[in-house]
């Protein structure tokens, strides 16, 4: 289960930045869908370096991404697929994801005494009513965010991934670069 | 017509408040649920297993030293970074990587028994295409095991992989046996940093505790370099990490046991501008670590290795300041320390590093890496031990 949560997380990011290229994005719905095929089965089928696929590269070099990250790019690619219009990327859940990011990541790479990342194992009550009061904010500001996270939070719960962190449900550094860029492209 | 607008207003009033009320409901639940499942590790009396007494030292038992190499194919250029533990049936394993050259595609992880005296030939056991294999992931290369023996008799194996750069981007994998080594079953991905689970990695072995579980020292070395301990509950599934220290250059942490709660912490210092070997100690059984303390020894940036005698004493196993020079050292009180022999003492450009130690009833044996082509195997006894620290007074 982990694993094709994993493989299928890696494919989803890979139709995210293929459905994001302008040519790619003016073609009919059945162009689209030939092209995640032909994405699909060569990052399945076809070894890129010694004998490794792109999905089994992308999981050594990124590791397993989270289950938010695994739901944008669900909405990305549909949003795109079916050139359907709703907002995916809210100020409020950027801004969260970006502070909260910021601290965890310092902390994990020791420019704090603590560490942010180890209360994720064992979610203490001040952490868990700490995501209860952020998830009511971000129903208030995006209800789409809020209902990201819960699900994540429901994934961590069940242990659908291999880490047994909460941190690790709910974001990681791609997520966190992408909200940042999508954020900064907004402020200016 | 105004009446249906008034009602579908309050219609969708009513629905909006009662999916913000279920999402809190869901929201509440699972904050719940997540506390009620996790489990607690810290129970009031969770202690360190000191390790046994060793037998007196009777002028009955004759003092020996022996030492010899594991044999190992000749197509192993290159051999490091041993771990050794001793199984049920008195018999030692040992495990340590080797090939071509450290980081080498080729480089596996590597097995041998000794029993009744002789080192079985060694046989590999994982390799980066297995480790791949097992994690469905790109594997560049693998190194450092760390062997431990459970209560239960359960042997764990943890091996670095890396993906992607150099060993500060290493991962770890555990992999366990329920027949002494025989077999090993698949490897799994511990998951231990937020940023694409790299820079953990392990070398120094881990310590048992009073509740069948136990404490692997691990160390952080991505742009800043940091030691932790992970804990495992007796089941041997990973529990929680805890920082000891985050002064940017201790790594390779090394615990030794005094008491059931307290244990010091001994480090590779990783700044060459300061060679003072440092501890850290914990009274509390690991919860809470003290200041770093400077002992009297110096350590230049070279893996050590230490044990509890049983009886008071401390045994470390350390370079003196650079790897051609091997040392056996012991301390009372855990800082201040005597260098009683040395194991290798080269004046030309050794290498005897990354030594590991295991003490069983009278016998200490040692493992270490020779010249990075070897890995070489001391064993002696306490009254060996004692009459050299005798003769170092």
């Amino acid at each position: 289960m982990t694993y094709y949560i994993a493989m299928v997380t890696n494919i989803l990011v890979l139709l995210c930045i293929l459905l994001n290229i302008p040519r790619i994005k003016k073609q009919s719905i059945l162009n689209k869908i030939m092209y995640i095929i032909f994405v699909i089965a060569f990052s399945v089928l076809v070894p890129i370096h010694m004998g490794y696929n792109i999905l089994w590269m992308m999981r050594g070099t990124t590791s397993d991404l989270s289950i938010t990250t695994f739901l944008l790019a669900l909405l990305i690619v549909v949003k795109n697929l079916f050139n359907l219009d709703f907002k995916i990327f809210s100020k409020a859940f950027a801004i969260i994801v970006i502070s909260v990011g910021t601290v965890l990541y310092l902390s994990a790479l020791g420019f704090t005494s603590f560490s942010i990342y180890d209360v994720g194992f064992i979610p203490n009550i001040y952490l868990l009513l700490g995501f209860l009061v952020v998830e009511i904010i971000l129903w208030r500001c995006s209800k789409l965010s809020a209902c990201l996270w819960l699900v994540a939070f429901i994934a961590y719960y069940f242990r659908l991934q291999t880490s047994i962190n909460l941190w690790d449900y709910l974001m990681d550094p791609l997520l966190f670069f992408v909200l940042l860029v999508v954020f900064l492209k907004k402020i200016f | 017509m105004r009446i249906k607008n008034i009602m579908r207003y309050q219609t969708t009033r009513y629905l909006a408040r009662l999916s913000f009320l279920s999402f809190i409901i869901l929201l509440v639940l699972f904050v719940y649920l997540s506390l009620y499942k996790a489990p607690t590790i810290f129970t009031k009396n969770l202690n360190f297993v000191t390790s046994q007494k060793l037998a007196s030292d009777s002028n009955m038992i004759k003092p020996f030293f022996e030492s010899s190499f594991i044999p190992q194919p000749n197509c192993l250029l290159a051999a490091h970074s041993a771990t050794l533990d001793l199984l049920p049936n008195g018999s030692l394993i040992a495990l340590w990587f080797a090939g071509s050259h450290e980081g080498k595609p080729d480089v596996q992880i590597w097995q041998s028994y000794f029993e009744s005296g002789i080192w079985s030939k060694a046989h590999p056991i994982v390799s980066r295409i297995s480790l791949a294999q097992d994690m469905l992931m790109y594997i560049k290369k693998v190194g450092n095991p760390v062997i431990y023996r459970a209560v239960d008799n359960t042997l764990h194996l943890f091996v670095l992989s890396v993906s992607i750069g150099g060993w500060s981007g290493s991962s770890l994998n555990h992999l366990i046996s329920l027949d002494n080594g025989v077999s090993w079953s698949k490897a799994k991905k511990i998951v231990l940093s937020p940023i694409f689970n790299i820079s953990t990695l392990v070398r120094t072995s881990a310590i048992t505790l009073s509740n069948g579980g136990f404490y692997l020292p691990v160390y952080h070395e991505a742009i800043r370099y940091y030691p932790e301990i992970l804990y495992f509950d007796a089941s041997g599934k990973f529990i929680k990490q805890l920082r000891i220290n985050s002064y940017n250059r201790m790594i390779q942490p090394a615990i030794a046991i005094d008491s059931p709660t307290t244990a010091f912490a001994y480090f590779r210092n990783h700044i060459n501008s300061d060679v003072t070997l440092y501890t850290q100690a914990t009274h509390d059984t690991g919860k809470t670590w003290g200041k770093l303390v400077a002992t009297n020894l110096y350590n230049k940036d070279s893996s050590i290795a230490v044990a509890s005698l049983g009886d008071g004493r401390i045994l470390m196993i350390r370079n003196i300041v650079n790897r051609n020079r091997l040392a056996i050292s012991i301390t009372r009180n855990g800082y201040y320390w005597k260098d009683i022999v040395y194991l290798e003492d080269s004046a030309l450009d050794g290498e005897f590093s990354y030594p590991v130690i295991k003490v069983h009833n009278d016998i200490v044996d040692i493992l270490y890496t020779w010249q990075r082509k070897y890995i070489k195997h001391v064993r002696f006894n306490t009254r060996w031990l004692n009459t050299k620290e005798s003769e170092a007074l």
